[in-house]
């Protein structure tokens, strides 16, 4: 291995090599700072590198390792968050022009979490704009190029996340997902997105778009990455009402036995299979075939009121984001791109009563899921999204509704779901597979991806943007 | 004007199955002032062709027979009590 190569390592071969003082954390930071400069230029994942925090850091990372302070697996491990949390002294734009010199005094909930974890932070990317879309096309920044095909978007929100984790710029992400933003960018760039339960992550500086369907989350290269990084960052903080009091698992351990037998997976009957490129339907078809094989139970289920969950996202999202942005959609609408300021003036349309009609429709489905599909099936397996990453010109409000037609449902019922590589398109595209489990089961998503991930190497494939 | 709840179903109604075919462009420009946001006439007109997808989703949720869902019901379910 060069130190060339290190960027391109696992989060959990990284921290082996760490803990063993066999690998610097000077020289895994300065490695993805190398890759960065380097290819950002061509991806924009990035809207600000702290290049000398994170070398500070990292000294700091090695000195207490170097003394025998090991804090854990993310310790001197590079990360890099969504520029949607906040972080005391760095500014957080939230991908705006509005916000765009805007330098939090305080850490949001996960980003102290990841410091006290000892990650090592590399800066800030690149997102849709107040994160209100799925192509990660942003009119400030300029939108994120997708590492697999740099004339293709890598979705989003959350762009600057999974390109850069896809293409060894940090070796994982935080990302956010309110209709799809964790999983979308994760299809699309060939990584491993997890968005947990709802309020499983305190939300607590994270600057928001809509209060009911937002969820904080990682993006890395494997399943067992993202069981380290949720269990850094999940758990109850009393600035977040939201956020659950429930026992945080060690998801790592979880991980241990990949035995399928026993696994009940459920395959929705209608909608989650509806118009779905054909490549990407052979690609998700042949996951179900392997994790049949690998002996899990795999049965078709239907989901009720699947249909209808896409309108309630958007009755809930917009009117929402519309809420936070209502003062300057008045006064400074012009600081607006112009895609988000006609989602916000599309969301004027949308009545009070369908709002409430789309809060009755999450506890019907609540309580109808749970009754009639989680007391037969543990987990869900759908299409991540219905296309694989589309061209950078299909930058428009379709683009977002068809990209988010799969994982929006999730967001409404506040549902763990991971998307993890399953194949590729024959233009060399990444496909998505979407794994659903119970409420908090999070442990159990991660599990069954992480079984597949011990039985096929998509995961394990890299791009040279 | 006792009744508040039908007054404002009936005026939805109103707004978006009669005053909409009249003249789309006056309806989202009287919706949007109505929450304090001017729309120059331009953007009256774009909006105005964005009311089918509002439509959409107001007409597919009420159809929605939604019995005695709670819209402030404790979300999300709690975990099962483990034995």
């Amino acid at each position: 291995m060069t130190t060339t190569d290190t960027p391109d390592l696992s989060i959990s071969e990284a921290a082996d090599l760490v803990r063993k003082r066999k690998l610097s954390p000077i020289e895994l930071t300065q490695a993805c700072l190398e890759r960065i400069a380097a290819l950002d230029g061509r991806v924009r994942a990035f809207i600000t590198v702290t290049r000398e925090d994170a070398l500070a850091s990292a000294q700091q990372a090695a000195a207490a390792i170097n003394s025998g302070n090991y804090k854990g697996p993310l310790h001197g491990i590079p990360i890099a968050l969504k520029d949607l949390f906040d972080t005391a002294g760095v500014r957080t734009t939230a991908g705006s022009k509005i916000m765009a010199e805007r330098v939090p005094t305080e850490d949001a909930t996960v980003t102290e979490r990841l410091k006290a974890a000892g990650a090592i932070l590399l800066g800030k990317l690149n997102m849709h704009e107040f994160a209100f879309g799925a192509t990660g096309l942003n009119r400030h920044y300029g939108g994120t190029h997708n590492p697999w095909g740099l004339d293709r978007m890598s979705g989003g929100s959350s762009s600057g996340s999974g390109a850069a984790v896809a293409a060894g710029m940090a070796m994982g992400a935080l990302g956010t997902d309110t209709g799809g933003s964790i999983r979308i960018p994760s299809s699309l760039c060939g990584v491993t997105g997890l968005k947990p339960t709802y309020g499983r992550v305190s939300r607590r500086g994270v600057v928001p778009l809509s209060w009911s369907l937002d969820h904080v989350g990682p993006l890395a290269r494997s399943a067992a990455d993202a069981a380290i990084l949720l269990k850094a960052i999940a758990g109850r903080h009393a600035g977040d009402e939201t956020s659950g009091e429930v026992p945080v698992p060690d998801y790592t351990k979880a991980l241990v036995d990949t035995r399928l037998k026993g696994v009940r997976i459920g395959v929705p009957d209608t909608f989650f299979f509806d118009n779905v490129d054909a490549e990407s339907l052979d690609a998700i078809r042949a996951a179900l075939f392997l994790l049949r094989d690998m002996k899990a139970q795999v049965d078709e289920v239907s989901l009720p009121h699947s249909a209808e969950a896409p309108q309630a996202v958007a009755a809930i999202m917009l009117p929402e984001a519309l809420a936070y942005h209502h003062r300057w959609l008045a006064e400074r609408p012009g600081d607006y791109g112009e895609d988000v300021r006609g989602r916000l003036e599309l969301a004027l349309l949308f009545p009070a009563v369908t709002y409430v009609e789309a809060k009755r429709l999450r506890t019907l489905i609540s309580d109808e899921w749970r009754a009639s599909v989680f007391d037969h099936v543990d987990l869900l397996a759908v299409p991540t999204t219905p296309v694989p990453a589309p061209s950078l010109d299909d930058d428009d409000l379709q683009t977002t509704l068809t990209l988010t037609r799969f994982t929006g449902p999730f967001n409404l019922a506040g549902l763990p779901a991971i998307s993890i590589p399953c194949g590729f398109t024959s233009a060399g595209l990444p496909i998505g597979l979407q794994l659903v489990g119970r409420w908090w089961e999070e442990a159990t998503v991660l599990r069954v991806a992480h079984a597949y991930q011990q039985a096929t190497d998509w995961h394990k494939r890299t791009p040279t943007p | 004007m006792t009744d508040t709840k039908r007054c404002c179903i009936v005026v939805i109604r109103n707004v978006f199955s009669v005053k909409m075919q009249d003249n789309p462009r006056d309806t989202v420009r009287r919706i949007a002032a109505l929450a304090g946001v001017q729309l120059a006439e331009e953007r009256s007109a774009d909006l105005a062709l964005s009311l089918p997808f509002a439509q959409v989703a107001v007409a597919a949720l009420a159809a929605v027979d939604y019995r005695d869902a709670d819209p402030g019901a404790p979300f999300p379910p709690r975990p099962k009590a483990t034995p």
